[in-house]
């Protein structure tokens, strides 16, 4: 076990911990995803949103220090052959959503473990004060992860639900986020199928149906009306974004519309009749359009704005 | 960093955020898994 006797020596270890942390949860995050595990995709990507902003705090308090040289590899998760072996691959392929959560509790306990040790043994009160609460942090993470694979067992666990019993307007922002995640990569995939038209083959009309069905039904049900309303706050507390804020939400109306004419579109292929492609065409290409800029517009929007989020 | 909305907008914002829909998530998560099948 490594000594620790600086503030500065407790920081290059706490970030490659984390450093460790935000990479193997974005990595998990997307290969759940690729294996269509999109629940747990989602948990580990709002981790690996919690771990990145704490990696940033601690990288941004530690620029003025020397830190000094460590070995970062004593903190894989994973075994430390590079990450496109067959082996690594085969983990990935053979791994559950359990075994996931189950190599992350790990990490997370060794790492508050490693923090709690300092925080018994360290002389200096600085270093004490850091440690507790680089191990408060972690403590943090271990509760999440074990609520999580408590529920795990269970048929389809309500991630967002176990997200809110911790931080309900942090979460909050990570759920969200995630949505916008996957409706990126939904509209990736029509735009797959728009290809396909465009090589003169016969795209797959049931999944660009369920692709609408979902981005309409959830985002007009759920996501929008959420967001909405968060505009609508925002607005008042900060009133020089109330045109931007208000842009966004006539879009909403107009990628409601847009969609609403595509499904319809799609709905009559699917159920047999004759629909001219280059119409079908046309449709999905300005709903892919309007949602990319929709998108692109809020996080142009939100994110430049001192009250970003 | 905590995101800046998470301290801008107040615990009565966010509940207002919440109570905006309260429609079941069960049904979207079906449709994400034969979304996965299909893809």
């Amino acid at each position: 076990m490594k000594t620790i006797t600086t503030p500065a020596a407790l920081y290059a270890h706490a970030i490659a911990i984390e450093r460790e942390a935000t990479e193997r949860y974005a990595e998990f995050s997307v290969r759940m995803s690729d294996f269509g595990n999109d629940d747990v995709a989602t948990l580990f990507s709002a981790l690996a949103r919690m771990e990145s902003r704490h990696l940033e705090t601690l990288t941004r308090r530690a620029r003025e220090m020397a830190l000094p040289e460590i070995d970062a590899a004593q903190y894989a998760w994973l075994d430390s052959g590079p990450p496109e072996t067959g082996a690594r691959e085969l983990v990935f392929r053979m791994m559950t959503p359990r075994d996931a959560l189950a190599i992350a509790l790990a990490a997370e306990r060794r790492a508050l473990a490693f923090f709690l040790r300092i925080q018994r043994v360290a002389l200096d009160p600085a270093l004490r004060a850091l440690a507790r609460e680089m191990a408060a942090e972690e403590s943090d993470h271990v509760g999440l992860i074990e609520r999580v694979l408590a529920r795990v067992p269970d048929a389809v666990p309500d991630w967002s639900a176990v997200l809110e019993e911790k931080a309900p307007n942090v979460d909050a922002i990570a759920v969200w986020h995630a949505d916008h995640v996957y409706f990126r990569r939904l509209l990736d995939l029509l735009e797959k199928q728009l290809d396909v038209f465009h090589g003169g083959d016969q795209p797959n009309y049931e999944l660009m149906l369920d692709i609408i069905h979902y981005l309409r039904r959830f985002s007009d049900q759920l996501h929008h009306p959420r967001e909405d309303v968060a505009f609508v706050c925002l607005a008042r507390r900060s009133p020089q974004m109330t045109l931007p804020l208000a842009r966004l939400h006539q879009e909403h109306r107009v990628i409601a519309h847009a969609g609403e004419q595509l499904e319809k579109s799609l709905e009559q292929v699917t159920a047999g009749s004759i629909v001219e492609r280059a119409g079908i065409e046309a449709l999905a290409a300005t709903y892919l359009v309007y949602y990319r800029s929709h998108i692109a517009r809020r996080k142009k929007t939100c994110c430049r704005s001192p009250h970003a989020f | 960093m905590l995101p800046v909305a998470a301290r801008v907008l107040t615990a009565e914002d966010w509940d207002a955020v919440r109570r905006a829909s309260t429609a079941p998530e069960e049904p979207f998560r079906e449709l994400r898994r034969q979304i996965a099948l299909e893809a």
